[in-house]
Parts: structure tokens; C-alpha cells; sequence
């Protein structure tokens, strides 16, 4: 019996944390796999991961290579070897794969098949420029595509089954990579082929029930769902119209769910008797969602990928902690260690180190870390493809995993009790509220396309509307950043999440932050309201109170919970925001606001926590931090500094994250 | 010219981080101006560094004074300006079937070309003798002399090696990059590694051995290091 924790994965009765690293064996020679799983062993990993993919074993169509042929694909050999070295195996079969390879794991055979092919809003299909070779994008309308996805995983299915069970080393699986469109967000980019709009119908059919309901809300006078035809640009003319648009948006979304149930679907069919999990590639918003993907019937827990920069706290911190608030199970499957070979950017082991632990103290519980061997247009792996060590990477492995086993950090909680929840509604509009969106004809470094900026594309339409339309991608709210920023500056700790958080879950915390514009769902405004009636509760919204909801009609909820309510308060303005006034306390005090906190608590040890300092800065910093109430404190981690009385006086180097285990002689009250 | 097969091994991290710093003196020719226009003599205008660029002063009418906004804006090298149908036309073409036939690094050019040759689309360059696409450069300089060859660049910043690199062309493709690291406990010297590379391909060799800082100027002034080298 294989399940996920939240703090890790229970393996036939023993918690262990998910800590995992990523090999390609069909890249590497089978002379050399053992070495490496020997290498890999030695960093202090137990758990490895591979993708499956299908253009590598499906060489044309119904003709398969198991190591029949070339002996680097004997997957089953490769699976029974872990074994023997006593390696758990992940499992990602696609189909998607990227892995940098041409076609993205995808047959060829596959890619071209016009059954297959998205659509533009012009009839042509959707060039993906890749940098050896442009393809066009499949449709996760296909019924054709999954048919296909199902018999190559049937021709899997043996050999996986083989190696799952008690003895068996694959204990998880994922459901495809990163889907999202190859990374289009943009609404009007794709999908118009004829299998994604008969979907979009579906989507419209089952969200409104009856066509006179649409026809209320549209202010419309369709005779059937099949006659409204898809928008390829905003052109709407006042508020009335913009149902008609978020819809396309939300069938985007639903686009995407419906394709990862049915890719879950197929792996159930398989039988396997393992969870299963999904990565999505780096959206927080709009058309993703992590929430609704850990809804889906059959999908354990969705994680967000991570390729940071070098230095880069602020995508993480936004990204660790969105997880942190919104996922069972806070998991990035794929955390950059490397690069691939166009990006242009490789981090230093240093770089990786503070990116890795950064993480870990805004909230990370489970990582696979991408890759650990080097391959075919990968570099910058503590492993060789030939089975070298790349030693200044690979003594940083070494040193990390001993110290997150050693200490088991995994069992500790960051438990912050403030949430934020972005407006996922704001997102969707800005979305939406584009003249068109043409496709993105550039990738990475080497591949310079004629593109187009979407800022030259933005309509002029004045809708009436207090929203937020600035400069930025549509995930950004100004609102929302500067009232993190208070709080960073503060030392003050918090989650992000969005209306997709169950409200159940909104109650671990004692303080919600909400962005709210003009308009909000019903729904979204009785569940904040509810919320900040409870007992010892706040609810701060702003910068503007919503007078409507999603369909545009008057709904004032929240405004007449603020006369009535003191729990509310209303920061219109994100420069006036005090944190004080919340009512948290904060446990240690710190001057310095280049330097980030964060502590870690085990429910079994009240009189102990882990404290994580960082230096975000790209200078050495000499500060103090003072703590309330008598403690010892114990070096865990690059810990340069000495203790006085209550106060931890420290020396950190620039992007240094350091650990002390921290020993209260009385446990503290809030 | 870029085989879709191509290999990428035996890349060192510490060498390829600096991969940017040779790839940009290629890329980077000044901002682009793109403007939308509409039948009605409309024009907005965004730089291609996302900047919102005010129109006033530069129209003619129901046109744009082009002349102007170079003689007025120095950092502006080209302005592209568009109707949304042309954009629909030109976007519908270049997705069409038959781009699939080509290499991605003759899709690029052809982005381009067709981008000069839609109608509602109007290009105008400060210099009209300006390539549009770093791959047009790469691709004149290849197209010429490399057909079966090796081509290693081995670049110091005050004699410290700073990058390099070994393509491998067979028939005019792209085959294969690598650096030194293919050549385990090799020193890291030019003349080692070039006579490894003797060593290992049949091809013919053409090598490029400088200090970045030259490459970098020679790159800016004109892409011709075939002649020189």
C-alpha cells in the first residue's frame, strides 16, 4: 500500500519523505546505468525518476522497442536493476513529455495526424518552435489522441505491473506533464479545431444546464448551445458583455481538466495500485488550477514545477507558498538541477543550494530534483551521462540529503496565519480582455521569432469597472504585492491560495486577505463573509468592495457584512495597510528587512522548532534577531553566529539560507 | 541546417553559463517599434521592450511619418506596423501545413520573409541592408563554406577560458554540440583539444580562437568571420 502524507509518502507502512531525482535511461548506455544508480544511491537517494517516452518505444506506429532493438530501451531491465539496488522508481509515461526532446516524446506519426491537430482562430494549426524542429500542437480535444495514449499505454502496462506491488520498485505515477496547452495561456491563441469547439459546447451545456439560462446571462437569444460560436478577441462593448468571454476562458481551464481525467482515466485502466500525481508547469492562475486538479477522481496531488535563477526569491516565495496553501501536499516534481542546454542560465551548486533550501523554508515538503544525470541536451547534473561526478554539484547533493534525512526535516510545519487569496477572477479578465492573441513564435535563446508585444493588443473598451488592468502578466495584482511586501517587511509569515480553496481549509488560518475589485462570484463573498464572523477571525479585503457578481448583476454581500461586521476591514489603499493592526504576533524580532524568517514546528515537540534565516541580498549581512521567551539554540546549517541571552546574533553570506534547531526552556503561549 | 536529431552532449555547465554573453551580440540590434493601425487612421504603438510609445507628432494623417520617428528616435532600428487583418493573414500562413517540411532554422527566416511580403503588414528599417533574423547571419556564414566540417570556437576573457564550443556539420546539418568536456581529463587548452579533435572526426576544421572582447566587436560590426578566419 502506496499513499501520499502531507508530509511525504507512505511506502508499504513507513512514512519516508519524497525526495526524488530524475534519470533518462534510454539516454544513457546500459554499461553504465548500474554506476549511476550507484552514484545516485550514494547522494543519499532512495527514490528515482524516469519518463517513459512514448516516440522512444513506439519507434512507428504499432511497432514497439523494449530493448529488443537498442538495449538502452529495456525498460524492464532498467526497472528490475533499481530493484536490485534497492531504488523506488516515479513513473511519468506522458504522453506529454518535453524532456528537450524533438517532438516532446510525442510520435511524430502522432503530431501529424490532422485528427490531432489544435487549431488557430484562422483554420491553421499551432507551430510550436521548438529549436530542432517546429511542430504543431495537439488537441486535448482528440478523442483520437487518447485513443492512441491508451494503446501505448496498454503496451506498457505489463511491464509496469511487473514492477509495483510489495516488491515491486514504481510506487508513483504521473498523469501526463505540464498540461497546459504548451504553455499558450493566452485565451484566443488555441484550441478552434472542430473537436475542441463540439468540447466548448459540452462545457456550455453542462455549465448553464438549459440555453434559456445562458441566453439570461448573455442577454442573448440562442435557440442552442451549438450555435454560439467561439470568440477569438475581446469585442465587447460594456460589462453586459463579458460573460460571453470569462466563459471561453473557463473553457479553457475545463479543457484542460477534461484532459488530465482523461489521461487518469487510461492510467486506471492500467491497474496499477499507485497513486498518482500531475506537475503543472509554472501557472498559479488561469487556464490552471492545482485545486480543481486535486479534485479530479483518481489524482493524488498536483505540484507546480520550479526553475528558479540564480538569486531568484521572489517567483519562489510566490510559488512555495501558493503550494504551501492551496496543495494536499506541497510538491514540485520537477525543481531545476541543471539546465537545459538554449536556456541560456545554468545555476552554480551554490545558486542551487539556496534555491533548494529557500523552498524548503516557505513550505516545500516533497521535490524531485530535474535532472540528477546529465543527457542529451541537459547539463549541469551532479552526474555525467558516461557515469562521472561532476563533484562540486554532487558534494552539495551529498551534504544537503544527509542534512534533510539527518534531521528529518520533513516532519516539521511551517504553519503561517495569515492566507492570501488572490482574485482568480481578476486574472480570468485580464485574460480575456485582449484584441487577439496571436501565437508565440520564440523559445529560449537560440529561437527568435517576429513576436508581437500583447500590450499593443489591449482594447480601449471603458467597461465601468474599478478592476485591476495594469502593466504585467494577468496573474499580477498590484494590490496583492504591495500588501505582501508590508508584510515581508515585517517579518510577518503567510500562504497564498484562491477561490478554489476549499473554505473548509480557510480556517487553519486567523487572518484572510482577500483582493476584491467590482465584481466577485456570490459564492466567493458569502464564503468570506462566513469566514469573518468565526471567533478570533479578520478578514482585510481591498483596494474596492464588489457591488456585483460574476454575471454582472447587483450583489452586495460584502459591503453589507462591513456595516454590520468589525472583523472587516477595508484597505482600498495597500500604502495605508498596517499588519500591526492584525492582531498576530510575531516570534522573533528582526530590524532587518533584507533577511526572511521562517519557523518549523513537529506537532510531537511543542518545546522545539526549526529556524530558517535568509539572506535574500548579494551582501553578507551581520544582524540580530531577538526571541520572546528563554531558548538554546543548535547549528543544523550554515550557521555562522553566537547566542546572547535571547537574542541570536549571526553572520549570513549573500543568498545563504541558514537553520538553527531552536530549544525553548518553557513552551510558549500565544 | 539544424538537424532535428541534433545532439547536445558533453556540455560543461561552467562554460555553457556563459552562453548568453556570446548569443546576445547576435540578437540584440536596438528596439523594434510595432504599431497597430486601423481603417479609420487609428495608431497605437508599444516598442518591443513593452513600452507604450505615444504617437503624437508622427502621423501623417491617416499615415505614419517613419522618417520622423528615426530621425527622432535613435534607438529605434525598425518599425512594423500592422492592420489586424494582415495579422490574421500572416498568422493563418505562417501555421500552415507546409511549414513543417522545413528546418526550424529556415521556418525563422521564412517568418520573416513572409511577415515583409503580407498585406496590411508594412516593415521599415533604419538600415535596409539590416538582416532581420540572427539565424540569417549564422545561416550565411554556414551556408557557404560548411558542408562536412567541424567548427570550434574556443573563446578567453584575458586568457581564461571563457567558453567554447565544437559543432559538428554533415551534409550542411547541424549534427552534434559539445565542448572540451567531451575529452574526460583533457587540459583545458586550445591546442589540446584541437588536436583531439583531429584525432576523432575526419571533417576538415575550421577553428575560431579569440579573446571575447574581439568577438564580441566583430560579431557587432559585421558577422563576416569566415573571411578573416
Amino acid at each position: 500500500m502506496i499513499r501520499f502524507t502531507n508530509n511525504g509518502i507512505i511506502i508499504h507502512g513507513v512514512e519516508k519523505p519524497l525526495y526524488s531525482g530524475s534519470i533518462h535511461y534510454w539516454r544513457i548506455q546500459r554499461k553504465n546505468w548500474s554506476r549511476i544508480l550507484d552514484y545516485i544511491y550514494d547522494m543519499g537517494f532512495e527514490i528515482i525518476e524516469t519518463y517513459i517516452p512514448w516516440s522512444v518505444h513506439e519507434y512507428e506506429e504499432g511497432k514497439y522497442d523494449f530493448g529488443e532493438i537498442d538495449c538502452n530501451k529495456d525498460l524492464d531491465a532498467f526497472l528490475t536493476l533499481c530493484e536490485e539496488k534497492r531504488l523506488y522508481v516515479i513513473v511519468r509515461p506522458g504522453p506529454h513529455i518535453n524532456a528537450e526532446m524533438t517532438y516532446f516524446g510525442y510520435p511524430e506519426w502522432i503530431l501529424m495526424d490532422e485528427e490531432i491537430q489544435a487549431k488557430n482562430p484562422w483554420g491553421t494549426t499551432l507551430v510550436f518552435p521548438y529549436v530542432t524542429k517546429h511542430f504543431p500542437i495537439p488537441s486535448y480535444a482528440s478523442e483520437k489522441l487518447y485513443i492512441k495514449t491508451e494503446a501505448y499505454f496498454m503496451k506498457l502496462k505489463p511491464i509496469l505491473k511487473k514492477h509495483t506491488g510489495e516488491n515491486g520498485c514504481i510506487i508513483l505515477i504521473q498523469a501526463d506533464n505540464e498540461t497546459c496547452n504548451f504553455f499558450r495561456d493566452r485565451p484566443y491563441i488555441m484550441d478552434y479545431s472542430d473537436a475542441s469547439i463540439k468540447l466548448y459546447h459540452q462545457f456550455l451545456a453542462e455549465k448553464y444546464g438549459a440555453i434559456e439560462t445562458l441566453n439570461k446571462v448573455y442577454h442573448s437569444t440562442f435557440k442552442s448551445f451549438e450555435e454560439i460560436e467561439a470568440p477569438w478577441g475581446f469585442k465587447g462593448k460594456s460589462v453586459i458583455d463579458l460573460p460571453y468571454y470569462f466563459d471561453w476562458v473557463e473553457y479553457k481551464e475545463y479543457q484542460i481538466l477534461y484532459s488530465l481525467k482523461k489521461i487518469v482515466s487510461i492510467i486506471q485502466k492500467m491497474d496499477l495500485g499507485i497513486p498518482i500525481f500531475h506537475n503543472c508547469a509554472y501557472q498559479e492562475y488561469t487556464p490552471i488550477s492545482i485545486q480543481r486538479n486535486e479534485q479530479i477522481e483518481g489524482l493524488d496531488v498536483a505540484g507546480i514545477d520550479a526553475y528558479p535563477e540564480p538569486g531568484d526569491t521572489k517567483m519562489l516565495r510566490q510559488r512555495i507558498r501558493y503550494l504551501a496553501g492551496s496543495s494536499r501536499l506541497p510538491y514540485v516534481p520537477e525543481f531545476g538541477s541543471g539546465s537545459w542546454f538554449d536556456r541560456g542560465i545554468i545555476l552554480t551548486p551554490e545558486e542551487e543550494e539556496f534555491s533548494y533550501l529557500y523552498s524548503f523554508m516557505n513550505g516545500l515538503k516533497a521535490i524531485n530534483f530535474y535532472m540528477l544525470v546529465e543527457r542529451d541536451r541537459w547539463t549541469g547534473s551532479p552526474i555525467t551521462s558516461d557515469g562521472r561526478i561532476r563533484i562540486q554539484y554532487y558534494d552539495m547533493f551529498c551534504r544537503l540529503m544527509k542534512m534533510l534525512k539527518e534531521h528529518k526535516i520533513y516532519q516539521y510545519d511551517r504553519k503561517p496565519k495569515i492566507l492570501i487569496l488572490k482574485n482568480y477572477d481578476m486574472g480570468r479578465f485580464r485574460a480575456l480582455y485582449s484584441i487577439m492573441d496571436p501565437n508565440i513564435l520564440t523559445s529560449n535563446c537560440f529561437i527568435n521569432g517576429p513576436d508581437i508585444p500583447q500590450e499593443l493588443l489591449v482594447p480601449e473598451t471603458d467597461l465601468k469597472l474599478n478592476l485591476y488592468n495594469g502593466p504585467g502578466n494577468y496573474y499580477y495584482e498590484e494590490w496583492i504585492d504591495k500588501i505582501a511586501l508590508k508584510l515581508d517587511y515585517s517579518h510577518y509569515e503567510y500562504n497564498y491560495s484562491d477561490m478554489f480553496l476549499p473554505a473548509k481549509e480557510w480556517d487553519e488560518y486567523d487572518v484572510i486577505i482577500a483582493s476584491t475589485y467590482d465584481f466577485m462570484d456570490r459564492k466567493t463573498q458569502e464564503q468570506l463573509l462566513n469566514f469573518s464572523k468565526k471567533d478570533r477571525k479578520k478578514l482585510v479585503i481591498g483596494p474596492y468592495v464588489p457591488k456585483l457578481d460574476r454575471d454582472f448583476c447587483k450583489c452586495d454581500i460584502l459591503k453589507k457584512g462591513i456595516e454590520k461586521n468589525n472583523n472587516i476591514l477595508v484597505a482600498q489603499n495597500a500604502e495605508d495597510f498596517d499588519p500591526s493592526k492584525l492582531g498576530i504576533s510575531i516570534e522573533y524580532i528582526c530590524e532587518n528587512p533584507g533577511i526572511e524568517i521562517s519557523i518549523h514546528r513537529k506537532h510531537t515537540d511543542p518545546k522545539e522548532h526549526l529556524l530558517y534565516i535568509a539572506n535574500k541580498t548579494g551582501e553578507t549581512v551581520n544582524t540580530k534577531l531577538y526571541y520572546k521567551v528563554p531558548c538554546s539554540f543548535f547549528a543544523i546549517w550554515r550557521c555562522e553566529g553566537y547566542q546572547h541571552g535571547n537574542s541570536l546574533l549571526i553572520n549570513i553570506p549573500k543568498y545563504t539560507v541558514q537553520i538553527w534547531k531552536v530549544k525553548m526552556e518553557e513552551v510558549e503561549h500565544d | 541546417m539544424i538537424d532535428s536529431g541534433l545532439i547536445v552532449e558533453y556540455i560543461d555547465p561552467q562554460i555553457w553559463a556563459n552562453l548568453k554573453t556570446i548569443i546576445e551580440p547576435f540578437i540584440n540590434r536596438g528596439r523594434i517599434l510595432h504599431i497597430l493601425s486601423d481603417k479609420n487612421g487609428k495608431f497605437r504603438g508599444v516598442t518591443s521592450d513593452h513600452c507604450v510609445f505615444s504617437l503624437d507628432g508622427f502621423t501623417n494623417g491617416k499615415s505614419i511619418n517613419t522618417q520622423k520617428i528615426f530621425e527622432n528616435c535613435p534607438d529605434i532600428n525598425e518599425i512594423r506596423e500592422y492592420t489586424l487583418s494582415g495579422l490574421e493573414s500572416y498568422y493563418r500562413t505562417v501555421q500552415g501545413p507546409e511549414v513543417y517540411n522545413m528546418d526550424i532554422d529556415d521556418y525563422l527566416v521564412y517568418l520573416y520573409d513572409i511577415q515583409e511580403n503580407t498585406d496590411g503588414i508594412r516593415i521599415y528599417k533604419r538600415d535596409g541592408h539590416l538582416k532581420r533574423c540572427y539565424m540569417e547571419l549564422i545561416k550565411s556564414f554556414v551556408r557557404d563554406d560548411i558542408v562536412n566540417s567541424i567548427v570550434f570556437i574556443w573563446l578567453t576573457d584575458k586568457n581564461d577560458l571563457f567558453f567554447n564550443c565544437i559543432l559538428e556539420f554533415s551534409k550542411g546539418k547541424l549534427k552534434s554540440i559539445s565542448t572540451h568536456d567531451r575529452y574526460t581529463g583533457a587540459e583545458k587548452k586550445f591546442d589540446v583539444i584541437y588536436s583531439l579533435i583531429v584525432k576523432e572526426y575526419k571533417y576538415p576544421i575550421i577553428s575560431i580562437n579569440m579573446e571575447l572582447d574581439e568577438f564580441i566587436r566583430k560579431v557587432k560590426e559585421n558577422f563576416r568571420l569566415k573571411q578573416r578566419y
